[in-house]
């Protein structure tokens, strides 16, 4: 197989946890991943939004997963991580609860998004993707970063 | 030989130029209508002679012409047969804009095509009505001084055959002192000798030439391929512009004197003209007065720097300070903990690095700052049309040009200048006779004038008008629904001057061309504002205006109150700040539901951050605050309190943008980043005190 078809039939995901599910975004929106670090939050802005860190100089505001994904246990323990991602509107940071793995996929093994989500409401959802260690949802960055 | 040249490549010194030379012909223009001289006219002359040049040269035609039928009527006003009559004004004005647009145009890539036609047209009935000049022969242009030019042997051999087989001119190039785009003068002058004839030899060498390595003077040494089209070449040759002198001479061998390290010098050309008559139009020997009253270029000493680039350097300086700010903090904190030798250097160090940056700062700002002049140099061609079209005799006194401030603010104030400009010119200045009947000087007159005020910029319009009939503003206001009867009523006239900023609001009776929609102020106040600045009124009712605007030098970095609210930490722009108090509950009236606070007799509203913010009172040490304080910030014209539960301290703070993403209707501007590497929102006063405004209304 050629490079060309690799990159054709394959993709790259980020696998991440949010609460107990395991979300997938392409590789190439990822810039870095980075820990918790201390957030200064924005007054009178919608709760998913936890402020802004300073990324070596730059402030780049963080958005909450499990608060967008109305989840209830939103603490920032060990495992607490802020991916940093590309979108329109300049580098945004996303804070999960945990960085799994970085996994390549086969078209194949890709499914359109179910009619009855998850906990995780569907718009935000481009697919599900099946591997061995189960589903993983794959998330449609721009929309579920959108206000 | 090749003198095939890349125009691209000058596009930009030409956009330039034009500019340059554009904004010199309005500005002597509209100074010449006010007391005309000799010298204006010249320089007037001058900048058109040079467009066209250099028009020419582009290969811009119709550029080309229209300065081309400035120059006829421009040369007819330096002779006697026209006189400086406003209508002549007027149409050298309009060409002028068509000119820029010009340039616009040419610097979006689209060309010189602007129709020009009924300009030319206009500028012709001028130079029809008038006496047609006898053709005036110019003096010989130049200087009498013997040019000399150096030759190489092999040169020198090829000028001694071409001799032999029949006569060799020899045309002597000065080229002005300021002359921009040399090889390009160069250029032309070789290709009008390519048009007539052969060159021979060029000195220096054509290589040279194209490099622009040489001073101020070329030799062309050429053939005719007829006698008898020496004169078309001259005339070829008088339309190079920014030409100081130029002798055209016949070469004889005698002239060669051969040196030992194989170049020959050239001595003492016989200095003939060409025998045929000199039919060049009267321009032809224009350049050559320049000499007279040439202002000193130091070019030497100026690099023309891409903005973006400057940007660039002020955002790296700006990180600086920021990792400067942050390796202070940590060495203190170093210093505290541990007694060490090392620990001691490294504050030493840190000092030294601090002082590097701060200085590094104050330079990259410097390079920034441009005279406010840039700016200014637009207004009195806006004040003459407006006057004009609206019969009013107006000055426009302008003192304080060369007072420098950043070049993203000179951009922003161009406008807000305008808007105030316009409006003391329609409604400010009276009508010449009501002038008079009021007992003042039928020429009104207004002053602007600027001025550095630590770390502000204040600029101040004064007009001699009617000034601000307050019962007016206020009965407007009223009608208008932004102020009750009663309120009104309270307002002092200082107050109720500021209305003037709302929208909506005119005192002029009629909705004119120029002013009067009510408009104009409220772009005036939110321009003013989205700088940080303020902007305050004051009126003699029947005597006078003044607006003066306090701005920023910079927009980068500021200087700011950092203050805690909630336990988090806020920046409060230092402009704004007007003065902090502890606060004394005592202190403390309602009015209207409203909490104030009376300072030295002003009501100042307050603003408690904590809930402007809706910030819990159950963060860490958020709601355990004994003693609060309270910023007083001034927001143009409006005075406000800011509660906050502590004050930190100054610092020099960087602006951030805030990303979209957290956009928010809070009241911030953005944000920076603090010397302990948090993050820190910097406080928008200015949508707080709206806020606080809409609230009371």
């Amino acid at each position: 197989m050629t490079e060309q078809e690799v990159s054709r039939n394959e993709q790259q995901l980020v696998v991440f946890l949010v609460g107990n599910e395991s979300y997938g975004i392409d590789i190439f929106r990822v810039i870095e991943i980075i820990r918790v670090c201390t957030i200064t939050p924005i007054p009178k802005t919608q709760p998913h939004i936890r402020g802004l860190v300073n990324l070596r100089g730059k402030t780049i505001p963080v958005i909450d997963l499990r608060i967008r994904f109305k989840l209830t246990n939103c603490e920032d323990h060990e495992g607490a991580r802020i991916i940093i991602v590309d979108t329109e509107d300049g580098h945004t940071g996303i804070l999960v609860d945990g960085v799994r793995e970085v996994l390549t996929l086969d078209s194949e093994q890709l499914d359109a998004a179910p009619t009855v989500a998850s906990e995780t409401d569907s718009t935000f959802v481009t697919g599900i993707a099946k591997v061995d260690a189960g589903l993983i949802t794959l998330l449609d960055l721009d929309k579920a970063l959108a206000a | 030989m090749s003198y095939e040249l890349d125009m691209s490549q000058y596009l930009d010194l030409f956009l330039q130029e034009a500019g340059e030379q554009l904004e010199v012909l309005e500005q002597e223009t509209l100074k010449l209508e006010v007391e005309p001289s000799e010298a204006r006219l010249q320089a007037i002359f001058r900048a058109a002679h040079t467009l066209k040049g250099s028009a020419r040269a582009m290969g811009f035609q119709a550029f080309a012409e229209l300065t081309h039928e400035m120059e006829n009527i421009l040369d007819n006003l330096r002779n006697g047969t026209l006189a400086v009559t406003t209508e002549i004004m007027d149409a050298i004005l309009a060409c002028a804009d068509t000119l820029n647009q010009m340039v616009a145009s040419i610097g979006a890539g689209n060309g010189d095509a602007i129709e020009c036609q009924v300009l030319v047209a206009n500028l012709q009935k001028f130079l029809d009505g008038s006496q047609a000049p006898s053709v005036t022969v110019t003096p010989p242009a130049g200087s009498t001084s013997e040019p000399e030019c150096k030759l190489t042997e092999y040169q020198v051999n090829a000028l001694n055959t071409a001799a032999e087989a029949g006569q060799v001119w020899r045309a002597h190039f000065t080229l002005a002192d300021d002359c921009a785009m040399k090889y390009v003068r160069a250029y032309m002058a070789i290709n009008a000798v390519a048009k007539f004839g052969e060159m021979v030899a060029t000195s220096p060498e054509a290589e040279a030439l194209e490099d622009e390595h040489f001073e101020q003077d070329f030799d062309l040494f050429y053939v005719l391929s007829n006698p008898d089209s020496a004169a078309e070449l001259q005339a070829g040759f008088d339309e190079i512009s920014e030409v100081a002198a130029l002798t055209v001479s016949v070469w004889t061998p005698s002239q060669v004197r051969q040196e030992p390290d194989n170049v020959v010098e050239l001595v003492q050309p016989t200095a003939v003209q060409p025998s045929t008559a000199n039919p060049a139009p009267a321009t032809s020997a224009a350049p050559a007065k320049s000499g007279s009253d040439k202002k000193a270029v130091d070019s030497g000493q100026t690099v023309r720097v891409d903005v973006a680039r400057l940007d660039s350097l002020m955002n790296l300086v700006g990180e600086l300070v920021i990792d400067r700010t942050r390796i202070v903090q940590i060495s203190t904190e170093l210093a505290a903990r541990y007694n060490d030798e090392n620990i001691e250097a490294l504050c030493e160090t840190t000092n030294h690095v601090h002082r590097i940056t701060s200085d590094l700062q104050d330079q990259i700002m410097k390079a920034r700052m441009m005279p406010i002049e840039a700016t200014f140099n637009r207004l009195p061609r806006i004040i003459r049309d407006l006057a004009q079209k609206l019969e009013k005799d107006i000055r426009l006194e302008v003192s304080g040009g060369e007072t420098e401030l950043d070049r993203s603010v000179i951009e922003v104030i161009g406008d807000p200048l305008i808007h105030i400009l316009r409006n003391s010119v329609d409604h400010g200045i009276e009508l010449p006779a009501d002038r008079v009947a009021a007992g003042k000087p039928a020429q009104g007159t207004i002053w602007l004038s600027a001025r550095h005020q630590e770390n502000h910029i204040v600029v101040e319009i004064r007009d001699d008008g009617r000034g601000i009939d307050v019962e007016r503003v206020k009965a407007n206001a009223v009608t208008a629904g932004l102020l009750t009867q009663e309120a009104a009523d309270r307002m002092s006239d200082k107050d109720a001057c500021q209305l003037i900023f709302n929208n909506g609001l005119s005192t002029a009776k009629v909705v004119s061309e120029v002013s009067g929609r009510g408009v104009g102020m409220d772009i005036v106040k939110s321009n003013i504002q989205k700088l940080g600045g303020l902007i305050e009124v004051d009126s003699d009712f029947g005597k006078e205006t003044r607006i003066s605007l306090r701005i920023p030098l910079t927009l980068a970095i500021i200087r700011g109150l950092l203050v805690k609210v909630g336990g988090i930490a806020y920046v409060v722009p230092l402009g704004n700040v007007i003065e902090t108090i502890a606060l004394n509950r005592s202190d403390v009236q309602t009015v209207g539901g409203k909490e104030v606070i009376v300072l030295r007799g002003l009501t100042t509203p307050l603003v408690n951050m904590q809930e402007a913010f809706k910030i819990s009172k159950d963060t860490p040490d958020g709601g355990a605050v004994d003693q609060h304080y309270v910023v007083i910030v001034g927001i143009a014209e409006h005075r406000l309190g800011l509660i906050v539960d502590g004050l930190i301290g100054e610092r020099e703070v960087v602006i951030k943008s805030l990303s979209r993403i957290c956009e928010t209707t809070a009241g911030l501007s953005g944000a920076t980043i603090l010397g302990d590497g948090s993050v820190a929102l910097i406080v928008d006063v200015n949508a707080l005190a709206s806020q606080n405004y809409e609230a009371q209304v």
